[in-house]
């Protein structure tokens, strides 16, 4: 029999598995309208999505490496520069076939839950 | 160590987890993030910017390791607790073996006659490619098996709890080491001075190559070895750089100048005559590095004792927009 802590901790990765693939989706979501990091991870939050910085700010990076997000260095509110992110052409075209997924997806684990 | 030296020390170490290629840009985005969460709980609590201030915002970020493990990807033969590592090693195989293959052309070419490069089978164009794949994949396999063993010790869920802020070396500290680089320094101290001892013996494989002339200063060339060694065993066991140890490396590295001199004054050092005017043309510029490096190092050793500051050579990255 699996000890507590391991039951811990297998919880922690399988939620943490589940929430992986909804993060993407929720960043793409957010970032129709432009942001940086820290605006971004606030947004996510009052929203109720919490996201750790250590997990936020790679992934981004990761999605831009993909073509999903378009960035660039700038001042703004004449601060020091930050970068600022937004969808790109074909992350807004990904992101409609996933939003379809994700509907999909819940009517399904609706009917099976 | 202040707010903005802890901020610096974080993203120094995350970057020395990385791949060159982005790691500048990456830097420079942890570091705007982290002063963005900074300042606004500071401004949210009505606090100054303090180190405890900081020290909370980089518990949440991670360590430098779960950091970098997420800016690489999770998907790695080799991950970042072991890359630098790795690099370092295989470069250093890459040098070691072009310089013995490069001497073993030297060798059979003046010495023994001209060989065919291109023969199969037996040119030694195709030894320093076999040789060179052979240990790339063995390193390869080493790492990735330390990697696969000992990686996950870094692992995120594992590393959060264990690490702490204050574990942060400053960015800028003179007396900062990265320890890795000097175990592996011994660890090749030891081989070489390990292979010198087998090879160059009077019975030895390539004992032949030396002279009687040389062979006398041999004991002390391995002793300029071992006393490189034993100074960076020193620091790596005391985990930074103390004064005595930077004047015992100072000691050491003209003891070695004196050694490569004494050698250098050999008129045959090696029983290939062609090759032994290589080899004095190469001692001769040894000789000039290690001298113009003493200085430096006694430069450097100078100035923070006068200044009680290091040197001002920050390898900060330049978080100017680009």
């Amino acid at each position: 029999m699996a000890k507590k802590s391991d039951s811990k901790s297998l919880y922690e990765n399988l939620s943490g598995e589940l929430r992986r693939g909804a993060l993407v989706l929720a960043v793409l979501a957010q970032l129709k309208t432009e942001q940086y990091g820290y605006s971004l991870k606030q947004a996510l939050a009052e929203k109720g999505l919490e996201i750790n910085e250590g997990t936020l700010y790679p992934l981004l990076r990761r999605l831009e490496k993909q073509g999903l997000l378009k960035s660039d260095w700038r001042v703004v509110d004449a601060k020091r520069p930050r970068r600022y992110y937004i969808i790109s052409d074909a992350g807004a075209e990904i992101l409609e076939h996933l939003k379809q997924d994700w509907q999909f997806l819940i009517g399904t684990m609706d009917k099976l839950l | 160590m202040n707010p903005e030296e802890m901020i610096d020390g974080y993203i120094v170490e995350v970057g020395s987890l990385l791949p060159k290629k982005g790691r500048e840009d990456i830097q420079r985005e942890l570091r705007s993030l982290i002063q963005d969460e900074v300042e606004t709980r500071a401004e949210a609590s009505d606090r100054d910017v303090s180190v405890s201030l900081v020290s909370d915002v980089l518990i949440e970020f991670g360590s430098p390791e779960e950091m970098a493990v997420q800016y690489r990807g999770e998907k790695y033969l080799i991950g970042p607790r072991w890359f630098p590592l790795f690099q370092m090693v295989a470069t250093i195989v890459f040098f070691v073996l072009t310089a013995v293959h490069l001497v073993a052309f030297a060798v059979s070419y003046w010495g023994i006659g001209a060989v065919n490069l291109f023969s199969p089978g037996r040119g030694l164009v195709e030894a320093y490619l076999q040789a060179i794949g052979i240990s790339f994949a063995i390193i390869t396999l080493i790492f990735g098996l330390l990697e696969r063993y000992y990686g996950s010790d870094f692992a995120p869920e594992i590393e959060t709890e264990a690490w702490k802020p204050t574990m942060i070396q400053p960015a800028d500290d003179p007396d900062r080491i990265n320890r890795w680089e000097v175990i592996t320094g011994v660890v090749f101290s030891i081989l070489f001075v390990g292979a010198a001892l087998i090879f160059l013996a009077p019975k030895g494989i390539l004992g032949w190559v030396i002279t009687d002339a040389f062979r006398p200063l041999l004991p002390l060339f391995v002793a300029s070895v071992i006393a490189d060694g034993v100074v960076s065993g020193l620091v790596a066991w005391r985990g930074r750089w103390t004064t005595l140890l930077r004047w015992l490396d100072i000691g050491q590295s003209a003891f070695g100048i004196f050694v490569i001199y004494r050698i250098n004054a050999v008129p045959q050092i090696v029983t290939v005559t062609l090759f032994n005017q290589v080899l004095h043309l190469a001692l001769t510029i040894v000789l000039i590095v290690m001298t113009v490096l003493l200085v430096i190092k006694i430069g450097k050793q100078l100035w923070l004792w006068y200044f009680g500051k290091s040197w001002p050579s920050k390898s900060l990255p330049n978080f100017k927009m680009s």
